[in-house]
């Protein structure tokens, strides 16, 4: 198991907006658009000013991503890749 | 007016956050850490594997063993929102990275008692952040810290004013926080095994065996700890340690990973706001021995470069043997809030402070952003040559 480190920006994210927060559904790596599946983990790292929020996500393709939005930015990061071993 | 301490410690905590990031790991046998194990889950302890011990062991242990690099600012991240939970109830909580002391004396009416707040704090850290905390209530800090671990994992001790004595007589001497491997060894040699066989021993007899933690031993192993919780959190040090068994190739690579660790502990220090008085490098040789040295800084320190001066020399200090090493460990102690606000420049030396602590400053945003390593010092530099990374950070 290891964590293949990306930090890709994303040229397309689709997020849904809720009263208790925000969450990608959707979005784009080079001509591949992946759709979340299911969001593992989520926290916001406020040691850092803005303050960046972090997602793990399943997606469509069973593969596991780390998202991340930093508060006032106008894309999102692929931060990384879970691979299994 | 009875004081009330709640102690609240995270089961596994590193792991548990790694589990609930990788949907694949939840129960599978994981420890987080590089080069020695800093957090194990439930499921790695059956093996018998624990904290503080090399991976290499551990994967001996158990083959089956997933070993996750430490993610510190995402553990980080995890463990604030579970301690904003914690300041709606508490006036004074002090929390650690994996703990937290909240200071519930003189609010059981607005909370309906100690026991139900809680129950309370524990069901909402649980469905905010996914994670399980165990928790201990105590009349101080000592006490409910002993009843969080006897706690766990998942539970709540309680242990009522009073009981304290009777409490801590029964636990064996390792148990008593500030009695380590060495004094536990000492005082077996005495045959004193259990806290209440401690007991037996008079003030002056642990100040002469050693020196002034003996006065605190004297009260803890009576139940008694009067540390106040304070709300900063101040840690003791900030260490980060490599494991050089299977890596190191050339007599510059130790220097070179020393300065990654600076660089890493340097870079954890800023971001507390603090500065170190002292810098202490312990080696770990092939055999086991360990040889430790440390350097005392004139002023508190922060920056890299001045903290790497200081470690360079420990290290020299520490390196006496020629066996070769198996572990490196730099350790920033007698930490203080960075006091040394940045004057504005009025001769040219100034104006050069000014200037590397503006650049220290764009080197962690750096690196906060991309990882610790995005950027390469030259020292780390021969790290990359090498196909190492310099320790990451967070």
């Amino acid at each position: 198991m290891y964590e293949e480190m990306l930090n890709e920006v994303l040229s397309r994210t689709w997020v849904a907006f809720a009263p208790a927060g925000f969450r990608p559904v959707c979005f784009r790596r080079g001509s591949r658009r992946y759709r979340v599946r299911r969001i593992n983990a989520r926290w916001v790292d406020r040691s850092l000013d803005p303050p960046r929020h972090g997602f793990s996500v399943t997606v469509d393709t069973g593969e596991v991503f780390q998202l991340a939005y930093t508060e006032g930015e106008p894309f999102w990061r692929l931060e990384s890749l879970l691979n299994e071993a | 007016m009875q004081a009330w301490i709640l102690h609240l410690d995270f089961d596994a905590f590193f792991a548990s956050v790694e589990q609930l990031r990788n949907p694949r790991l939840p129960g599978r046998p994981i420890a987080v850490g590089r080069g020695v194990v800093a957090s194990a889950s439930y499921e790695a302890r059956a093996f018998g594997i624990h904290a503080g011990m090399p991976c290499a062991k551990a994967l001996r242990l158990c083959p089956r063993l997933v070993i996750v690099p430490p993610r510190e600012t995402i553990y980080r991240a995890f463990s604030e929102e579970a301690f904003e939970i914690c300041r709606h109830y508490a006036p004074c909580v002090e929390t650690y990275l994996d703990e937290a002391d909240l200071d519930l004396t003189g609010t059981e009416r607005l909370h309906g008692g100690h026991v139900n707040a809680a129950r309370r704090i524990q069901a909402a850290i649980a469905e905010r952040t996914g994670l399980a905390v165990s928790a201990g209530l105590g009349a101080n800090r000592m006490i409910a810290a002993l009843a969080a671990k006897a706690a766990k994992p998942r539970g709540l001790g309680l242990i009522p004013p009073g009981d304290e004595e009777p409490f801590v007589a029964r636990l064996p001497i390792e148990k008593l926080p500030g009695i380590g491997p060495a004094r536990a060894r000492a005082l077996r040699k005495l045959n004193l095994a259990t806290v209440a066989e401690l007991r037996a021993l008079d003030r002056h007899t642990l100040v002469d065996m050693f020196g002034a933690p003996g006065r605190v031993l004297f009260e803890r192993c009576r139940g008694r700890d009067g540390g106040p919780c304070r709300r900063a959190e101040l840690p003791r040090a900030i260490s980060r340690q490599v494991n050089l068994a299977a890596i190191e190739t050339n007599p510059e690579t130790p220097e070179a990973l020393l300065r990654g660790l600076v660089e890493d502990a340097g870079r954890a220090l800023r971001r507390l706001g603090l500065a170190c008085r002292t810098a202490a490098v312990t080696i770990e040789y092939l055999d086991g021995i360990r040889n430790t040295a440390s350097r005392g800084l004139a002023e508190g320190a922060r920056l890299d470069d001045t903290l790497y001066e200081a470690a360079l020399h420990a290290y020299r200090r520490a390196r006496t043997r020629a066996t070769a090493p198996r572990g490196l460990c730099i350790a920033l102690h007698r930490l203080a809030p960075d006091t040394g606000a940045i004057q504005p420049a009025l001769d040219a030396r100034e104006e050069r402070a000014l200037a590397r602590h503006a650049l220290m400053d764009a080197q962690d945003a750096v690196r906060d952003r991309f990882g610790g390593g995005a950027l390469l010092s030259g020292r780390t530099f021969l790290l990359r040559a090498l196909e190492l990374r310099p320790p990451r950070a967070p």
